[in-house]
C-alpha cells in the first residue's frame, strides 16, 4: 500500500480520525505522518495514549528513527521488504503474512482483479474452497457498497455471515 | 519404462506425435515456517530434506521412494524425457527423490521451492504428465505442512510462480523450423502472446545444437492448472503443425537434398572415429527427421531417441573415461555398434 499523500513511500500508518463528524481514513508514510502530525500540532504521542504507547515511541521523531533502524522485515525469518522489491524473491512463507498488504498491490498491478482458482492442499480442500470463497465475497461486497448497489450487497453479507459460520470464524 | 509402454499401447497409442518427444509436469511446493532454499543455510536445508524424508516415510502410498546419491543416479539410466532435468546429486540438502514404483516421478528437494514435484509422459500427454505429479502432491500435501492460502494459492519462493505453482515443459524436435529459418520469429509470437517460452534443450556457448526445443510455462496468478495446460497445448499444436508444414513443403520441393543430408548423417555417425556431444546429437537430429519422414525404412524414431539419451556427456563420464578425445572416440564407437545393430535387426 502507498501514501495517500505523497504517492511515493510505501504507507506504514493507517491513520484514522474524526474531523467534523466525518471519518477520515489514510495510509501514510512516515515523512507525511510526521508533517501532518507537525501541521496539526497535536501533543506528544505519550500524552496522549500514556501507557499505551510503547517506551521508545514517546514523540514524533523518535517514531522516525525507530523505523529507520529497523526497516519493514519479516518477523519468521528476517526477509526485508525491500529485497523483495528488489528481486521478486521472498524468505518463507510467513513473509506472505508480514507483507500480505503489498505483495496484493503488486499482484493487483500485474495480474488485475485475477483470483486464485488452482488446486488446494488435500487435506484442506474444502476448507480452502470455503475460504478462497469467502475472500471473493468480501470483495464482492466491498464493490457492491462502492457501486451502492444495497441489495446484492445484502445478499453477499448473509452469504459471508454463513460462511463464517461453517469457517468457525464467528 | 515398461509401464509406461503397456500404458500408452493401451490409450491406443505408441508415440502419440513424432513432434513433441516429451512432456513433463511440475509442481512447485514449500512448508509453512521453513525458510526458502535460497534464504536458508546448509543445515536448515538438510532439516527440511530430513523433514520431507520422514514424513514419505510414513505414507503408504510413497513407499517406493528413494532418494539417489551418487553413482545411482546417471541420465542413461533415465529414458530420453529426463534430459536435464536440473537434478543434481545429494549437496547441500539438496538430493532427488526417485520412485521404483513410478519410473515417471521424480521430486527435487531444495531446487529454488522445497519441492518440486516432476511427472513425465511420453510424446503430447500433459495430462499423464500431471497425473503422476498430482497423485505425488496428494500423497505428500496428507503429510506436509504445505505453504497455501486462500488468498494467494500456494506459496512459492519467487513471486512470479505464486498462485497454482505449476509449470509445463514439453520437448520439441523441430529441424524443419530451422532449416526455414523461422524459429526466431515464432519464438517471440508466443512469448508476446501468451508468456511461452521457447528454450534450445540442449546449447552451448549460446548457440542450441540438436535441433530440440524446450517448450514452457509457468502459470501466471490467477490462473489454475487447467488452464495453463490447455494453453501449453495449444501453443504445442501451433508448433506441430508449423513444422508438419515445414516437413511437407521441404519433402516437395527440395525431397533430394533432404535425403541426401539424412544420408550425409548417417555416414559421418556410422564412420567418424570422434564425435563431439553436438556433432551427434546434431547428426542424430537430421537421423530422426528421416526416420519420421519414412525415408529410413530400418530406424523408428523412438531407437534414435534413445540412443541421443544415452551419449551425452553425463553419461559417457559415467563410464569412466576422462580425456576429452577418448570420450569422443567413445561416443563414435557406442553409436556406430547401436546404429549398425539397428540397421541389421530390422
Amino acid at each position: 500500500m502507498f501514501c495517500d499523500v505523497c504517492g511515493n513511500n510505501i504507507s506504514f500508518i493507517y491513520f484514522v480520525r474524526v474531523l467534523n463528524n466525518k471519518v477520515l481514513r489514510t495510509n501514510l508514510c512516515e515523512d507525511c505522518f510526521k508533517n501532518l502530525w507537525k501541521d496539526m500540532a497535536f501533543k506528544p504521542l505519550s500524552e496522549v495514549f500514556g501507557d499505551l504507547v510503547p517506551a521508545e515511541i514517546k514523540s514524533v521523531p523518535q517514531v522516525r528513527a525507530a523505523h529507520s533502524n529497523k526497516e519493514f522485515a519479516c518477523k519468521n525469518c528476517g526477509a526485508k521488504l525491500s529485497s523483495y522489491f528488489k528481486d521478486g524473491f521472498l524468505g518463507c512463507s510467513e513473509c506472505y503474512k508480514s507483507f500480505a498488504p503489498h505483495l496484493a498491490q503488486t499482484l493487483r498491478q500485474t495480474y488485475g482483479d485475477a483470483e486464485y482458482g488452482g488446486k488446494a492442499p488435500r487435506g484442506l480442500e474444502k476448507e480452502a474452497k470455503l475460504a478462497v470463497k469467502l475472500h471473493k465475497l468480501r470483495r464482492k461486497l466491498k464493490l457492491y457498497v462502492m457501486e451502492e448497489e444495497y441489495e446484492k450487497a445484502a445478499c453477499a453479507r448473509d452469504e459471508i455471515i454463513d460462511l463464517e459460520k461453517q469457517l468457525s470464524l464467528r | 519404462m515398461d509401464r509406461l509402454k503397456n500404458r500408452a499401447a493401451k490409450k491406443g497409442g505408441g508415440r502419440p506425435s513424432e513432434i513433441v518427444v516429451a512432456s513433463q509436469v511440475t509442481l512447485l511446493r514449500n512448508l509453512e515456517f521453513f525458510f526458502f532454499p535460497h534464504q536458508a543455510s546448509d543445515s536448515e536445508r538438510e532439516e527440511v530434506l530430513d523433514f520431507i524424508w520422514a514424513a514419505i516415510g510414513k505414507e503408504k502410498g510413497l513407499r517406493g521412494l528413494y532418494i539417489t546419491s551418487e553413482g545411482e543416479l546417471s541420465p542413461a539410466s533415465f529414458d530420453s524425457h529426463f534430459w536435464d532435468l536440473g537434478l543434481n546429486l545429494t549437496d547441500g540438502g539438496r538430493a532427488t527423490i526417485l520412485s521404483h514404483d513410478e519410473p515417471n516421478l521424480a521430486i527435487a528437494i531444495n531446487y529454488d521451492d522445497h519441492l518440486k514435484i516432476q511427472g513425465f509422459a511420453e510424446g503430447l500427454q500433459i495430462d499423464e504428465a500431471f497425473r503422476v505429479a498430482d497423485q505425488a502432491d496428494d500423497l505428500l500435501s496428507d503429510n506436509l505442512p504445505y505453504a497455501f492460502s486462500a488468498e494467494f494459492g500456494y506459496l512459492t519462493e519467487s513471486v512470479a510462480n505464486l498462485g497454482a505453482g505449476i509449470k509445463v515443459s514439453l520437448v520439441l524436435h523441430l529441424p524443419a523450423l530451422i532449416m526455414n529459418d523461422e524459429m526466431d520469429s515464432l519464438a517471440l509470437n508466443l512469448y508476446e502472446s501468451k508468456m511461452i517460452l521457447l528454450d534450445g534443450v540442449f546449447a552451448s556457448g549460446g548457440e542450441v545444437f540438436g535441433n530440440f526445443y524446450y517448450l514452457h510455462k509457468t502459470a501466471t496468478f490467477g490462473q489454475s492448472e487447467a488452464e495453463v495446460m490447455a494453453e501449453v497445448k495449444t501453443a504445442a499444436e501451433m508448433m506441430v503443425e508449423k513444422e508438419m508444414a515445414a516437413r511437407k513443403a521441404l519433402l516437395k520441393e527440395e525431397k533430394t537434398r533432404l535425403i541426401d543430408e539424412v544420408l550425409r548423417s548417417f555416414a559421418t555417425l556410422t564412420h567418424a572415429k570422434l564425435l563431439s556431444f553436438e556433432e551427434a546429437v546434431d547428426n542424430l537430429s537430421i537421423l530422426l527427421l528421416g526416420a519420421d519422414l519414412k525415408l529410413l525404412s530400418k530406424f523408428t524414431p523412438g531407437q534414435i531417441l534413445e540412443l541421443i539419451s544415452s551419449i551425452s556427456p553425463e553419461a559417457i563420464v559415467g563410464l569412466t573415461v576422462d580425456d576429452d578425445d577418448a570420450q569422443d572416440g567413445l561416443r563414435a564407437e557406442m553409436i556406430k555398434k547401436r546404429l549398425f545393430e539397428i540397421k541389421e535387426s530390422g
